[in-house]
């Protein structure tokens, strides 16, 4: 039952990280190859300040804040290089925070990490046990599908798509294309954010191995996987990726094979994401209205 | 050329270092249309690009409607009433040709505006209307280009810049294009067209330009340069 709970606990902390980056890459064109960054600084944020004995509410807000502001400020430069060239500048931020949370002991305890992060309390309402924190993700799940949705279907969502479509079409059309993919990327974070400040309180311990660029290529396959571009693809993705992820977990196979596990498991993953790339490009789910 | 609605004088532009135009002018008068042609490479496309800002000119000056915008953004130029249209891929061809249409509008203030003004276009173009809900993408030549006319309408441009509207299309379909083009000015919007494709265009213009190698070669009305000698050895084809 436990395994049962967790699997799904995981299951939609993965599914926001995804939507979240499903609006910079499925929506708006942009490859962000460095989300895991956002999710980071989400989880370090509030982990750092409820063991301060700052209220979750207040941590929480502010973690989404600061991945917000982040967002801003990678985007400033990063999205003035075009196409894959964003990618590698966002791949390079990543690797850079992860350094930055290995190396600013004073403030993350370096590779140590961060044990005993508090179980999250709203409303004097403690979210302790595996039922209640499943209530709490599934719960900010849907408030994310929902509001990501309604952005998506807003003029401003259509203005995104434009912008992976053909930029310079939409800024003879009037719009500047850089204001915004700035929003794409703030938002994007504001919600990676989310997901790392769920996680965070949900494994109670951190460190920067956490954050890896194996993550941002799980969720990047997430995205590839259910459908980039759509609105129900990132869940998709998240449910058949995590669900096969996790339950070799709990396998109960000999420890010994552990050490060839892993890498298998990363081979699996790539060839997985070049068998996608080759036969169903789009995804499991398919973008509306494909063709005539 | 008394009064010139545009007029882009001794520009000087380019990507980077590498320099394309080399000092163009030209002008054109309320209600007119202009056409510049001149072979690949000849900076035609460079020369719109710039006019509409996407490009900033290193030197010279363009002026429109009385007032300098050498200078100025995309979008300022859009809002002053310069509709660009770029060469082939101009349309969002995974949104569908109502999305499409609706872009054209994002950037007007006032929404109910914007619907009138497709309620226009369905009425004026009806094969449009018929396909507003497929991909623009699954549109045929012509129509993708018919789409890009109208939605840069929606915006009521007081001058549009085209660029290569005919290129790809077969020659019936070119037909029906210029007729669009022909019936917008005769509602009183100035053109700038840009033509790979100069008979046709020069049929249709009032003046012309040859652009060569980034300089201007020849200037006459289309007329006089559909008969003159030079132009109708080497871009014509006679």
């Amino acid at each position: 039952m436990d395994l049962f709970l967790h699997l799904w606990i995981m299951i939609f902390i993965y599914s926001i990280f995804a939507m979240s980056l499903n609006l910079e890459m499925g929506y708006t064109g942009l490859f962000n190859f460095g989300h895991i960054a956002f999710f980071g600084i989400g989880a370090y944020t509030s982990a750092l300040l409820t063991l301060h004995q700052i209220p979750f509410a207040l941590a929480f807000v502010v973690a989404l804040v600061a991945s917000g502001f982040f967002g801003f400020l990678l985007s400033i430069p990063s999205l003035r290089l075009r196409g894959d060239y964003f990618g590698i500048a966002t791949l390079g931020f990543g690797e850079i925070l992860r350094m930055v949370f290995q190396n600013e002991v004073w403030l993350t305890k370096g590779p140590m990490g961060l044990p005993g992060i508090p179980k999250p309390i709203l409303f004097s309402y403690r979210f302790a046990t595996l039922p209640q924190y499943l209530l709490l993700t599934m719960g900010l799940t849907i408030v994310t599908f929902l509001i990501l949705r309604i952005i998506i279907r807003s003029p401003l969502g259509r203005t995104l798509r434009g912008i992976r479509e053909d930029e310079i079409v939409l800024m003879a059309l009037g719009k500047n294309a850089f204001h915004f993919k700035i929003k794409s990327v703030v938002i994007g974070s504001v919600f990676a954010g989310l997901a790392g400040v769920l996680w965070t309180h949900y494994t109670t311990f951190i460190s920067p191995g956490d954050f890896t660029l194996s993550e941002t290529i799980l969720v990047l396959l997430i995205v590839v996987l259910g459908g980039k571009g759509t609105e129900w693809g990132p869940l998709m993705g998240a449910f058949v990726l995590i669900f096969f992820q996790e339950s070799l977990r709990f396998l109960k196979l000999p420890t010994e094979w552990g050490r060839y596990l892993a890498p298998l498991q990363q081979m699996i993953f790539g060839g997985l994401l070049i068998f996608l790339m080759i036969y169903r490009p789009e995804g499991l789910i398919r973008e509306k209205g494909e063709g005539r | 050329m008394t009064e010139s609605f545009l007029e882009v004088r001794d520009v000087y532009s380019g990507y980077g270092k590498i320099e394309v135009l080399h000092g163009v002018s030209l002008t054109v008068a309320p209600k007119e249309i202009v056409c510049v042609i001149g072979p690949n490479g000849s900076g035609k496309s460079t020369l719109l690009k710039t006019i509409v800002g996407l490009i900033q000119p290193t030197r010279g000056f363009i002026q429109f409607d009385g007032s300098e915008i050498s200078h100025k953004e995309p979008e300022e130029n859009v809002e002053l009433g310069i509709a660009y249209i770029p060469q082939g891929k101009n349309i969002f061809p995974s949104l569908t040709v109502m999305e499409n249409l609706e872009m054209g509008g994002i950037s007007l203030k006032d929404s109910r505006k914007a619907r009138n003004a497709i309620q226009e276009i369905w009425e004026r173009y009806p094969i449009l209307q018929k396909r507003r809900k497929i991909k623009a993408g699954s549109l045929s030549g012509g129509e993708k280009q018919v789409l890009a006319m109208a939605r840069a309408s929606i915006l009521q441009p007081r001058l549009i810049l085209l660029d290569e509207p005919s290129i790809g299309l077969a020659p019936k379909v070119i037909d029906e294009m210029y007729h669009h083009i022909n019936r917008m000015n005769r509602e009183g919007i100035p053109l700038l067209i840009v033509e790979q494709n100069a008979r046709k265009a020069l049929r249709l213009a009032h003046r012309a330009y040859v652009l060569d190698l980034g300089r201007n070669r020849l200037e006459d009305t289309g007329e006089g340069l559909l008969n003159n000698e030079e132009v109708q050895h080497l871009y014509l084809g006679r």
